[in-house]
């Protein structure tokens, strides 16, 4: 089966002052239909920047120096703008991190659901009209609040009205840029219930990104863990949860707060400046099982199973074998248990 | 507050400052030196009795401050002092159409030109149309209102004759005087939209709207002109104060029969009513722009539109 979506190699980067920044430095994933996979990762990790490279909607600066996005196997880098319009909103859609912002302030939240799809389709006003009442409806906003204006909703609720958005074409795709970080806690588990529920019933794949790997299991089917614009660990979502290869991998889980955390643990350092990132690994500077070989040479993907995969020389022939953290040894006896 | 409400209490404050407004004028012009019969009547003191009794000025100055009040709530401005019983709302009544039109026109004219000029400049910013625009704005602020219609009137009147070089009888009379004075409004509007639209397309809700498929105009089109042109609307009541005062000069060069060239005559002679007049009609006008102005606010802005309402 030919995925949906396939990111191969791609690299960003954004001229700035001080000089290029490689934001994304050969990211590849691949995507099927009816799949969630998380990318997750710290900021300036490059992951907002993929999902909006994937969009064709970089800031003024940035540019994708290489690779290739592919969309059921047509390349939508070499699309011109005006075919990457027809793609936007009808076959791959966004949700954005900040729903107070994202909405028009000045215009009815039914109207603005009606957008993407009298844009893209020829449909009458009317239609329009009871197919943005229908979808609010499903993402829990009463149909008869489509004249209100965003103002009048809750943070929540303007999520709910963002992802009808764009959802209102039924696209292949959601690309879901943080949809929770702006939100309460309590907001959050429902915006997640949520979206758990329109992916079962709409089968709509998505590429969730977020920075809290709460957030992904239970949402997503794959988790791609991203640092300093590279996947490090990409694998199904109990592999990355129980069987992570990555120190970087353990270093994010290590710092989730569970009902046994006394202290929080954090990754200690801080990442790489991406103006002149380093040869090797980019955490090795901040990893307490670096090899010497980490820092010197950028590690490839070493299999780990046939969906998963991890980018660290630990997993090479012949490397030393490195007791994990404690904690994630104990995942790791999960791991073995459950097998 | 219903919008009802909100309008009572607009118009009782706008009522109040209107009464100030009058007053200070009143006794201004009464302090300022001079008289109406000084200036080149050489009149005997008798003649002057008789004039002064005849207009009420012999009576004390609270007197007549009361009996102008009374005269204002029922219509009645006085009589000019220029020109032999005239009444002063007949004077300006001939006077205000002209200047009405111009001005309005102008406002009108440089309000779109310059929407379109700063819309277009904020679409393609940093390309050349950006700086076309930006240099257009410029001139048109900076070249003052005399010098563009004095331009006008030579190479669109003179040289190549499309536009009466002056009067006041068709509309194509009415062109070149409000372009003249469209200009500065034009550059004003120009720079201030170009400004918040390039707010607005780096905005997060224009974002959204590209990724759902919307090219770069059509999003301006749709979530950046109603967002940009919000703050215009605060710049309708300055534009509007410039044009009444700036358009002296203009309808002068024009030969346009406006109130501008009234007003500074009047000033001259102390002619009383007049001044009075003109004052009280340009501060009625520029209150009811204010208002209109916040009454639009809140059309285009739904935030501002007062609680209460539709819910």
């Amino acid at each position: 089966m030919t995925p949906l979506l396939e990111v191969e190699d791609l690299h960003v980067s954004f001229s700035t002052d001080a000089g290029r920044v490689q934001a994304v430095r050969g990211v590849s994933f691949s995507l099927r239909a009816g799949e969630v996979l998380a990318v997750v990762g710290e900021s300036g990790s490059g992951k907002s920047v993929t999902a909006r490279a994937i969009m064709g909607l970089l800031a003024r600066n940035g540019s994708v120096d290489s690779g290739a996005v592919r969309l059921r196997g047509r390349d939508l880098l070499q699309a011109s703008e005006r075919e990457l319009r027809r793609v936007r909103g009808k076959d791959v859609s966004m949700v954005f991190q900040d729903p107070m912002t994202c909405l028009d302030p000045t215009m009815p939240v039914g109207r603005q659901v009606m957008e993407p799809l009298r844009h893209h389709t020829r449909v009458s006003r009317r239609a329009a009209r009871a197919a943005a009442a229908e979808l609010l409806a499903r993402v829990g906003i009463a149909p008869d609040r489509m004249r209100q204006y965003p103002h009048q909703f809750s943070g929540g609720q303007r999520q709910r009205i963002a992802l009808a958005i764009a959802l209102v074409n039924r696209p292949d795709v959601v690309l879901a840029d943080e949809p929770t970080t702006a939100l309460d806690v309590s907001v959050q588990a429902q915006i997640l219930d949520l979206l758990a529920e329109l992916r079962r019933t709409t089968g709509t794949a998505m590429v969730l990104v977020t920075h809290d790997l709460g957030v992904v299991a239970s949402v997503a089917d794959h988790v791609a863990v991203m640092y300093a614009g590279r996947i490090v660990e990409l694998g199904t979502t109990r592999e990355v949860f129980y069987h992570p290869q990555h120190p970087y991998t353990w270093g994010l889980l290590g710092s989730l707060p569970t009902a046994q955390t006394g202290r929080l643990e954090t990754v200690p350092g801080s990442p790489p400046d991406l103006l002149d990132p380093p040869p090797g690994d980019a955490f090795a500077p901040r990893n307490a099982y670096a090899l010497p070989r980490d820092l010197e040479e950028a590690p490839p993907f070493f299999d780990v199973s046939p969906t998963h995969r991890a980018a660290t020389w630990l997993l090479a022939p012949g490397a030393p074998a490195v007791e994990p953290p404690a904690d994630v040894r104990a995942r790791w006896d999960r791991w073995e248990e459950q097998r | 507050m219903t919008l009802a409400r909100y309008t009572l209490r607009r118009l009782a404050s706008m009522l109040v400052t209107l009464w100030i407004i009058v007053t200070l004028t009143f006794f201004l012009l009464r302090f300022l030196p001079g008289s109406p019969w000084a200036n080149p009547m050489d009149l005997s003191p008798e003649q002057v009795a008789i004039l002064n009794e005849h207009a009420g000025l012999g009576r004390p100055l609270i007197e007549q401050y009361g009996l102008y009040l009374r005269g204002l709530l029922t219509g009645d401005l006085g009589v000019s002092f220029q020109f032999r019983d005239q009444p002063v709302t007949a004077l300006l009544a001939g006077r205000i159409g002209p200047s009405l039109q111009l001005g309005l026109q102008a406002i009108v004219v440089g309000a779109l030109a310059g929407t379109v000029l700063g819309v277009v400049a904020a679409v393609r910013s940093n390309t050349w149309l950006d700086s076309g625009s930006t240099v257009t704005a410029v001139l048109g602020r900076s070249v003052p209102s005399f010098v563009a219609a004095a331009l006008l009137q030579y190479v669109l009147a003179v040289r190549l004759g499309w536009f009466p070089i002056a009067g006041w009888s068709f509309f194509a009379h009415t062109v070149l005087p409000t372009i003249a004075l469209a200009l500065a409004p034009m550059a004003d509007a120009a720079r201030f939209v170009r400004t918040e639209m390039v707010e607005v397309l780096a905005s997060d809700y224009a974002d959204l709207a590209r990724a759902g498929g919307l090219g770069p105009w059509q999003v301006a089109w749709k979530h950046g002109l109603r967002n940009s042109v919000i703050p215009m609307l605060t710049l309708l009541g300055p534009m509007a104060v410039a044009l009444l005062t700036g358009s002296l000069v203009v309808e002068n060069i024009f030969g346009v029969p406006g109130i501008g060239e009234q007003l500074v005559r009047s000033i001259l002679v102390n002619d009383y009513p007049t001044v009075m007049a003109v004052t009280i009609l340009y501060s009625a006008l520029l209150l009811v722009v204010v208002f209109v102005v916040d009454v639009l606010y809140s059309v285009v802005d739904p935030r501002v539109r007062l609680g209460g309402g539709r819910r």
